[in-house]
């Protein structure tokens, strides 16, 4: 029997993962030969002679017996629904793992883009510099309210849903997303219902009043820092050109302080809810240090993200496959000092390191994904649906528009977007419909990845982004590392 | 590294000794088509990163 198993070594320990059961073990030399043979299917009398040869009879017979008791304790033989090819002309298997159909998707959240606008001009902006190569615009509140009537109405009934306020800077409309807070939270409790809040901002007018709304009223806040002073400066300088590194981290800082007296008010003490998400680039491939300087700060909920696009080589910003080795090194340095901080009883939460082993998400969230098109949709400040906030302004992935009144007489629902051919098609995207994700070993970790980063590299829904692929099976190995030195 | 699994060692029937596979997590996660039409947990975009979501680090609310 061939077990499913990736193998790997880092930091002269070895170790294996079971994508299927979400599995990890650490090996030493002898365990790592005895895994090696059973992930090439290799006969348990195989297996026992290749290790005795090196090793002797005893410790071969050892292996065998915690070979066993790991293909036991942890499920190893567990028939992986993904395996084999899909069958042409057959019913699709994601249907029995999607919650929803594609031509009836049943929402789950909406990301409001309140502002095609922002006070930064971020030289790796995805949005544009937030206008998303339109027109700058602010939603209005009728259209923030069809929304929510949109999201309400196409839910399926579902005691929550989630808002998520983007942009473009959402702060510049800040007056719209208090009154869509008022408004969703009224019709949901007139249907004995909840609606969640998000908000994301570069946190540049976060001031006193803004920072007391967002900690009192989202029940998460993304706030964008890059990191040191001389990184985050050379990418995200503002509108008129200026340095806005120091007046965000004062900002964030008071913002944080907020919301980490109301964790320690909280009954139970809970998860601190926000996160201070940066950017890293070809220019700080030692992004590590900023990470560093972030915690050093006080700010112990951390995500830096890999640039998406942008120039790669002579200078360019844009990360190549040329980064990854230094990339790979870095990421174990970052692993190496949050266990530090681990060890002395200063927990940092890295976004990308956080993994739950016992309360991660279920199979069928990870074969179905971000759920982009179908649980998930953004809508433009004029109403226009997308698949997901990167999908907005893309030609061809207009779904609709929120605004629209009833069906037309041939039947067509401009306000209903799964009825298209588009929305079949993005709704029904799953991990078992990206043929090169099926076999993959991070393939329940990565759930197939970013559909907008994959068509926008690609050119097909279907393929995921190889550079981005690649960071995510190095920063996936990074994170059991981490897990087990914790662990153990 | 090291781990302790003498006693569990012992009730396998395994010799005692320093292990050469130490099982550190896992096992919990199976296909389970009862929970596919659970919506509780967050859609990924709305956690962290907006650019590069992993449906892997999230939690389950339950």
């Amino acid at each position: 029997m061939r077990l499913d198993l990736h193998l790997f070594r880092i930091g002269g320990r070895r170790f294996a993962f079971a994508p299927v059961t979400d599995s990890l073990a650490v090996l030493d030399e002898p365990g790592w030969e005895t895994l090696s043979a059973a992930a090439a299917g290799d006969s348990p009398d195989e297996i026992r002679s290749l290790v005795a040869r090196r090793h002797g009879p005893e410790v071969a017979a050892r292996c065998l017996d915690e070979l066993a008791d790991l293909v036991t304790a942890h499920g190893l033989d567990r028939p992986d629904p993904l395996a084999g090819e899909p069958v042409p002309g057959a019913p699709d298997p994601g249907a029995d793992w999607l919650p929803s159909s594609p031509e009836s998707p049943v929402l789950k959240s909406l990301c409001l883009n309140v502002a095609h606008d922002c006070d930064l001009r971020c030289r790796y902006c995805f949005a544009g510099q937030g206008r998303f190569g339109a027109t700058r615009g602010l939603m209005t509140p009728e259209v923030a309210r069809a929304a929510v009537d949109f999201l309400l109405d196409n839910s399926g009934g579902a005691p929550t849903c989630e808002i998520d306020f983007f942009g473009g800077e959402p702060l510049l409309n800040l007056g719209v997303v208090r009154e869509t807070v008022d408004y969703a939270r009224r019709r949901a409790a007139e249907a004995d219902r909840r609606v969640g809040f998000t908000l994301t901002t570069n946190a540049v007018a976060l001031g006193p009043d803004e920072r007391t709304y967002l900690d009192e009223t989202m029940d998460n806040v993304v706030l964008s820092l890059d990191g040191r002073p001389e990184v985050h400066d050379r990418m995200r300088p503002t509108a008129a050109g200026r340095s806005s590194q120091a007046a965000v981290l004062e900002n964030i800082k008071g913002f944080v302080e907020l919301r980490e007296a109301r964790a320690k008010r909280a009954e139970g003490n809970p998860a601190c809810d926000y996160w201070v998400r940066g950017t890293y680039t070809a220019a700080n491939l030692d992004f590590a240090e900023d990470a560093i300087y972030l915690a050093r700060q006080g700010l112990r909920n951390l995500s830096l993200e890999p640039v998406v696009g942008g120039p790669v080589g002579s200078g360019g910003w844009g990360l190549g496959s040329g980064h990854l080795p230094g990339l790979a090194a870095e990421y174990v340095r970052l692993a190496d000092f949050i266990l530090d901080e681990f060890t002395a009883g200063r927990p940092l939460r890295f976004f990308h390191f956080v993994t739950e082993p016992e309360a991660g998400p279920c199979y069928a969230k990870r074969v179905r994904g971000c759920g982009a098109g179908r649980e998930y949709m953004a809508v433009t400040p004029n109403g226009d649906l997308y698949p997901c906030h990167q999908f907005v302004g893309r030609e061809g992935f207009r779904l609709g528009n929120v605004t629209r009144g009833p069906a037309a007489p041939d039947g067509s629902d401009p306000a209903a977007p799964a009825g298209s051919a588009l929305g079949r098609r993005v709704g029904g995207l799953w991990l078992g419909a990206k043929p090169a994700c099926r076999s993959c070993w991070a393939r329940y970790r990565c759930s197939g990845g970013c559909h907008a980063n994959g068509h926008g590299v690609t050119g097909s829904l279907l393929e995921p982004d190889p550079l981005g692929c690649s960071l995510l099976k190095m920063r996936t190995e990074v994170s059991l590392y981490l897990q087990a030195r914790q662990t153990l | 590294m090291t781990l302790d699994h003498s006693r569990r060692d012992q009730a396998l029937g395994i010799e005692p000794g320093p292990r050469h596979i130490i099982p550190v997590s896992g096992g919990r996660l199976a296909p389970d088509r009862d929970l596919a039409k659970c919506r509780d947990c967050q859609v990924s975009c709305q956690s962290a990163c907006k650019t590069s979501c992993t449906v892997g680090n999230q939690r389950c609310p339950k």
